[in-house]
């Protein structure tokens, strides 16, 4: 007797994997629950959950948008301004920390401190650096914007059906007396880096979990009916404050996020994963990335998002609004 | 000069305010709003199917519901939705931080000129300009809305617009756009600076007395957008001068 025998062609790398083409992975992703058109969804995440709104969107799925741009203005420069990009204008929010420190946010449990900074005399919100690319006149402006703005999430959370979150990081910065987790490292757009105030930290997959728990419950207290489908993003870590090689960093990060996500899965019913990142980052799929190695290449997203098409039906993966992916990231390497 | 002016509601300034010694024939087609968006092209004229509007180019231009470009000697085209209000489409839906009156979603300011700048391609100017063009190669001369009246600022729901940076912006893009027409034949007659209490601003004394375009009715006190006839006559003056100067030069 041998346990591997009469599994299934899907548990063999041979029949599964080898030889096989994109379309055919059969099993690899096997939903959950269905995704449906008229499902109330909320999206965030890091850089890749662009590409999932996106392709949502052009695909007739009803992603909310809480903040809308104002009429008139091209999709381009709405998304300049932070607009369209998810399903309100938080930005890329890269760690399951942050996610909960914006829902406990919504919902007046949580207040962030240091959360205007200043450069050259305008001032950005913290917590969303990039949303205003030309910063604003004074500290009241970025507060009112703020106020505005957490309305509008706490609105769009009571009303989502599906939240669908893009674990991007472990890696953040955050403020070491208050615990506020910022997106980017103060000091890289605007603020200023203070060592006895800030501090690095690297979440492990635990906390991870507990953190996704932590939003998940607050979400729930309000709005009991919400899924939540989540991935792990394939992109690799643009630079790392730890003491390893970027690419070590980069594989213990993305490990530690889909260990985590598989604990979510296995613990609660409501939650789905969307396995973009095995499908893009293995051996099998070479061509996912472009010559920078980091970003996903276009025929990658479409693989990844026929996928999730296939389960929850979807007329055209490659179907995508024109403009470009905005990855704060990047701007560590700009600034730096 | 056989001269044709075709615009919206602030066509009622010029009319009303045309000097009576000059030596030009004219003829006013005029319909308030946006109502000459509606305008098409039938044969060698220009008509609009909408019953209304055909109703008031026939009211203003004493019974004509037809204009024929190839008629005239210049067209001038009066209003039609260029004033830097038009910049500020916006304004209805958001707002930004200085004004605290409203509860409308706030914008950055940044945010607003990039709205600003959007605007710049519609409108329905283009589209008159074109119609115009398919029929005739007749100098344009575009005179456009006038700025509003300087109590504006003094307005509760909008007047923030036009205390700030935001009114004096609109009115420079709002110059900029109308610069772009320049060319072709066509030129601008800008509102005379002695109508100006500011570069984004009319007077007030202008403003008193305003004239409704469809009825024989002044405006209210608190209408901030519309001139009256001592406006129209040097807004006309100075547009017939620019017409006669550049007229030689655009003859065929």
């Amino acid at each position: 007797m041998n346990p591997y025998k009469g599994l299934p062609e899907h548990n063999w790398w041979r029949h599964a994997v080898e030889g096989r083409s994109r379309n055919d992975l059969i099993g690899l992703y096997r939903k959950r629950f269905p995704v449906l058109r008229d499902d109330k969804i909320a999206t965030a995440g890091s850089c890749f959950a662009q590409h999932i709104t996106k392709r949502l969107r052009a695909n007739g799925f009803n992603v909310l948008d809480v903040e809308p741009p104002p009429p008139g203005i091209s999709e381009q420069i709405a998304q300049k301004f932070g607009y369209r990009i998810y399903s309100a204008r938080y930005g890329n929010i890269y760690t399951a920390r942050h996610l909960a420190q914006l829902a406990r946010e919504a919902f007046k449990k949580f207040t962030p401190v240091d959360a205007v900074w200043e450069r050259d005399g305008v001032y950005f919100d913290a917590m969303r650096p990039t949303a205003e690319p030309e910063g604003l006149s004074c500290p009241g402006e970025v507060l009112a914007m703020r106020a505005e703005h957490i309305r509008r999430v706490a609105a769009m959370l009571r009303k989502a059906s599906l939240v669908v979150f893009t674990f991007g990081l472990t890696e953040a910065w955050r403020h070491k007396q208050s615990g506020t987790v910022y997106p980017m490292a103060p000091g890289v757009t605007a603020g200023e880096y203070d060592s006895a105030k800030h501090e690095f930290v690297n979440f492990t997959a635990q906390q991870v979990y507990d953190d996704f728990c932590d939003f998940r419950s607050i979400v729930k207290r309000r709005n009991p009916q919400c899924k939540f489908l989540v991935s792990v993003s394939p992109v690799p870590l643009i630079a790392t404050a730890s003491d390893q090689h970027i690419l070590a960093a980069t594989m213990q990060s993305k490990a530690t996020l889909r260990t985590a996500a598989r604990m979510l899965y296995e613990t609660f019913t409501d939650i789905d994963y969307f396995p973009s990142y095995e499908l893009i980052s293995s051996p099998y799929f070479p061509s996912a990335f472009e010559s920078d190695m980091r970003s996903v290449s276009d025929e990658g997203v479409n693989s990844a998002m026929a996928m999730f098409f296939s389960e929850h039906g979807g007329k055209d993966a490659s179907k995508k609004a024109a403009a470009a992916t905005v990855c704060d990231e990047k701007l560590i390497e700009a600034f730096t | 000069l056989k001269i044709a002016l075709i615009g919206n509601s602030h066509l009622a300034a010029i009319k009303t305010g045309w000097p009576a010694e000059t030596p030009h024939e004219v003829t006013f087609f005029g319909s308030p709003g946006g109502s000459m968006r509606s305008l098409k092209s039938d044969g060698d004229a220009i008509f609009s199917p909408d019953e209304r509007t055909a109703h008031f180019m026939a009211l203003s231009s004493n019974g004509k519901t037809r204009i024929v470009p190839s008629e005239y000697d210049y067209v001038f085209l009066v209003g039609n939705g260029t004033g830097p209000q038009r910049f500020m489409g916006i304004r209805r839906s958001h707002r930004t931080f200085e004004n605290n009156l409203s509860s409308l979603p706030l914008v950055s300011q940044a945010l607003w000129r990039e709205a600003l700048k959007a605007r710049m391609s519609k409108g329905y100017l283009h589209g008159m300009i074109k119609l115009i063009r398919d029929h005739s190669d007749v100098p344009i001369l575009i005179i456009p809305d006038p700025m509003p009246s300087e109590q504006i600022v003094n307005c509760l729901d909008e007047g923030y617009l036009w205390r700030g940076e935001i009114g004096v912006t609109s009115a420079k893009q709002a110059r900029e756009w109308l610069e772009s027409f320049r060319g072709q034949r066509i030129d601008v007659s800008f509102q005379p600076s002695e109508t100006l209490a500011a570069p984004h601003l009319t007077k007030s004394i202008f403003s008193e007395g305003s004239m409704r375009f469809e009825i024989d009715q002044a405006h209210s006190e608190n209408e901030y957008f519309h001139m009256n006839a001592a406006f129209g006559e040097i807004v006309a003056k100075a547009a017939i001068a620019l017409a006669e100067l550049r007229a030689p030069a655009f003859a065929p």
